[in-house]
C-alpha cells in the first residue's frame, strides 16, 4: 500500500471519485473519511443501531472496492453513497425480519425546527410551535423527503433515486406534507406580514 | 426555464431552481431571481412567503456521531479486510487431502460458526420446557433433556450443532425446511449452519435470538431474572418475544450484537463490548485453533475447554500422534472429524456424545 503521507491535492468529489474507480488507494482513503460521518448521521436516522450502522457503512465501502471497475462516474458522489447505504441497512434489516416490508414502516428518526428569526411575538411562537409539531408528526418517507430536500439539499430527482421511487411518487408525497401544514403556513405568513409591512 | 408567473407558494416548493437559490443564495440564482421579481412585482409576496418557508425550516443536530477515531478504526477495519481477502482463500486445512474430503471441505466453508449459551433461571425445569413448547406432541419436533453430567452434541438436520449443558432440556424441528425454531430451557451452545433465506431461532422464556450466520453466547444469572448474549462471530439480533396483537417493530426491543459484544436484559437491554475477545471470535480462533505439529492430545484438549464437551477416545493410543491443522474456520463436529482424519481414527456421535476409536487394520 502506498505511504499515507502522500497528499492528495484532490478535493472535487468526482474527480476523486474517477481516481477511487482507477483503482487508486489515496482516493479511496480520502472518500471514506469523508464520508463516513455523513452516511452514518443520514443512515442513523433510519435505523438507531451505532454498531449495525458503523457495519454497512463499512459494507458499503467494501463493496465499492470490490466493485470499482464496474461503477460510473458521477457527479453526485454523496447521494450515490446516501442510496447506497440506504439500500444496505434495508437489505441487512430485511434478513432478520423476513416477511415484514421493513421500508414500509420503518421510522426516520428527524426533529424539525422552525428558524427563530421569523418569530417575533407570541402568537408567531405559537405558530411555529404548531407547525413545527405537524412536521415532526408526518410519516416517515414525508419526513425523509423533507430531511433530504430541505436540509441536505438533495434535488428531487436525486431523493427519487435514494428512496428508489419515482419522482412523481416524491412530489405526490411532498404534497400531503404540505397540505397538512398549508393553513397554519397561511396564518403565520399573514401575521408576518401585517406586522413588516 | 420554467416560466413561474403562475406559480403559488406551494409551486415553488416544488421547484428544485427555486429552492437551490433560498438554501445556496448562488450568484446567479441571485441574478436571475432578482430580474424575476423585477419583471414581476405582483408576485413578491409569493416569492417571499415560499422563500421564508424554505428558510425556516431547520433539523436538529443528532445527539449520536461518529468520533473521528471511530472512523479512523473504520478507516483501518476496511484496509484490514481488503488486505487480507486474498489470502483467505490460501487457508489450507490439513496437509492430507483426499478429493472426497476437499468437497465436503469446500461446502463447510459457507459454514459460520455459532456459538450460543443458554442459561437460564433454575426454576423453570424440565416439565416447563414441554408447557412453553408450543407445537403439535411428537411428530414435528425432536425433544431432549441431558440428565447426564457431561454436554450432550446435538446435531440437526441443516448441520446446526448445539451443546447441551447438564440439566438442560432443548426442543427443535425434525426438519428445517421451512423454519429453523429452536426452543431452549437452561443452558446451550450453539454452531449455526448459515443459511440466510431461513434464520435460526433460538426461543428462550420470552426472548428471542435470531441468527443467519454467527457465533454466540447467552447466559443468564441463577437466582436473578437476567438474561445475556455474547457474541463470538457474525451478527446475532436479540429481542423480546412479540405478542401477537403488538404490532410495532420499535428499535427498543430489540438489539443487534456484533463479535466480542455482549448484552444483558434485565428490564431493558444493556449492551457493552468484551475487555478480552472470544476465542471463538475470528481473529482469536485463527490462532487457536492453528495447530502445527501439535500432540492430538492437546488439541483434543483445547476443544473440550473450548465449547465445554467431553471428548471420549483412547488416550495411549492417539493421544502422542502429532498433527498440523487449521481448524478455526469448522464447526465442531468438523472439527472433530478432520482430527480424526489426520490420525486415522474414526469418530462417532451416539446420543450426545463424541467417541473417537483408533481404527483396527
Amino acid at each position: 500500500m502506498i505511504p499515507e503521507q502522500r497528499f492528495l491535492a484532490v478535493t472535487d468529489d468526482s474527480e476523486l471519485w474517477d481516481m477511487f474507480r482507477a483503482g487508486d488507494e489515496i482516493a479511496y482513503t480520502q472518500l471514506i473519511k469523508k464520508y463516513s460521518k455523513i452516511l452514518f448521521h443520514y443512515g442513523f436516522r433510519i435505523c438507531q443501531d451505532k454498531d449495525f450502522l458503523k457495519d454497512c457503512v463499512q459494507d458499503v465501502f467494501l463493496e465499492l472496492w470490490n466493485r470499482r471497475l464496474k461503477i460510473s462516474p458521477t457527479q453526485a458522489v454523496k447521494w450515490y453513497l446516501f442510496k447506497a447505504v440506504r439500500l444496505r441497512i434495508f437489505r441487512e434489516q430485511s434478513k432478520w425480519n423476513r416477511g415484514e416490508a421493513l421500508d414500509e414502516n420503518y421510522e426516520f428518526l428527524v426533529e424539525f425546527n422552525i428558524e427563530s428569526k421569523m418569530i417575533t411575538d407570541l402568537e408567531s411562537v405559537e405558530l411555529s410551535h404548531k407547525i413545527k409539531q405537524i412536521l415532526n408528526a408526518l410519516p416517515p418517507r414525508q419526513r425523509e423527503i423533507m430531511y433530504l430536500r430541505f436540509y441536505e439539499g438533495v434535488d428531487f430527482d436525486s431523493i427519487a433515486q435514494i428512496m428508489e421511487i419515482s419522482k412523481q411518487s416524491v412530489h405526490n408525497l411532498l404534497q400531503k406534507a404540505y397540505k397538512n401544514f398549508r393553513s397554519e403556513w397561511l396564518i403565520a405568513l399573514l401575521v408576518f406580514w401585517s406586522k413588516n409591512l | 426555464m420554467t416560466n413561474y408567473t403562475n406559480y403559488e407558494v406551494e409551486d415553488f416548493l416544488h421547484d428544485d431552481f427555486f429552492i437551490n437559490w433560498v438554501l445556496k443564495g448562488a450568484d446567479e440564482h441571485n441574478a436571475f431571481w432578482n430580474d424575476w421579481l423585477l419583471n414581476n412585482p405582483d408576485k413578491k409576496s409569493v416569492v417571499e412567503n415560499a422563500r421564508r418557508i424554505v428558510s425556516s425550516i431547520t433539523v436538529q443536530p443528532l445527539d449520536t456521531t461518529l468520533s473521528d477515531t471511530e472512523v479512523d478504526e473504520l478507516v483501518g477495519y476496511i484496509k484490514n479486510q481488503l488486505q487480507h481477502k486474498p489470502q483467505n482463500d490460501n487457508v489450507v486445512a490439513l496437509k492430507f487431502n483426499f478429493s472426497k474430503y476437499l468437497k465436503v471441505a469446500a461446502i463447510l466453508l459457507a459454514f459460520i460458526l455459532v456459538g450460543v449459551l443458554f442459561v437460564k433461571t433454575r426454576q423453570a425445569g424440565g416439565p416447563q420446557l414441554q408447557q412453553q413448547l408450543p407445537g403439535k406432541p411428537g411428530s414435528e419436533y425432536f425433544s431432549i433433556i441431558n440428565t447426564s453430567t457431561d454436554s450432550k452434541l446435538i446435531r440437526m438436520s441443516d448441520g446446526s450443532l448445539a451443546v447441551l449443558k447438564p440439566g438442560s432440556g432443548i426442543k427443535y424441528l425434525k426438519s428445517f425446511t421451512k423454519a429453523r425454531e429452536v426452543f431452549l430451557d437452561g443452558e446451550a451452545f450453539f454452531e449455526v449452519h448459515k443459511n440466510p433465506a431461513i434464520p435460526f431461532q433460538v426461543h428462550s422464556s420470552n426472548m428471542v435470538v435470531r441468527v443467519l450466520g454467527t457465533s454466540f453466547t447467552v447466559k443468564s444469572q441463577k437466582d436473578k431474572q437476567e438474561f445475556k448474549v455474547i457474541v463470538n462471530t457474525g451478527k446475532v439480533l436479540v429481542y423480546k418475544a412479540k405478542k401477537a396483537t403488538d404490532s410495532s417493530s420499535d428499535n427498543q426491543n430489540s438489539v443487534t450484537l456484533i463479535p466480542n459484544q455482549q448484552v444483558t436484559y434485565q428490564l431493558k437491554f444493556k449492551k457493552e463490548t468484551l475487555p478480552v475477545p472470544l476465542i471463538l471470535s475470528k481473529e482469536i480462533a485463527q490462532k487457536e485453533f492453528t495447530f502445527d505439529n501439535t500432540p492430538f492430545s492437546v488439541i483434543v484438549e483445547k476443544i473440550n475447554r473450548v465449547y465445554g464437551v467431553h471428548i471420549e477416545y483412547d488416550k495411549a493410543l492417539l493421544g502422542n500422534i502429532s498433527l498440523n491443522a487449521s481448524l478455526s474456520d469448522r464447526p465442531l463436529d468438523e472439527k472433530v472429524k478432520l482430527i480424526c482424519k489426520a490420525v486415522n481414527a474414526s469418530c462417532e456421535f451416539i446420543d450426545g456424545r463424541i467417541v473417537i476409536s483408533a481404527q483396527n487394520k
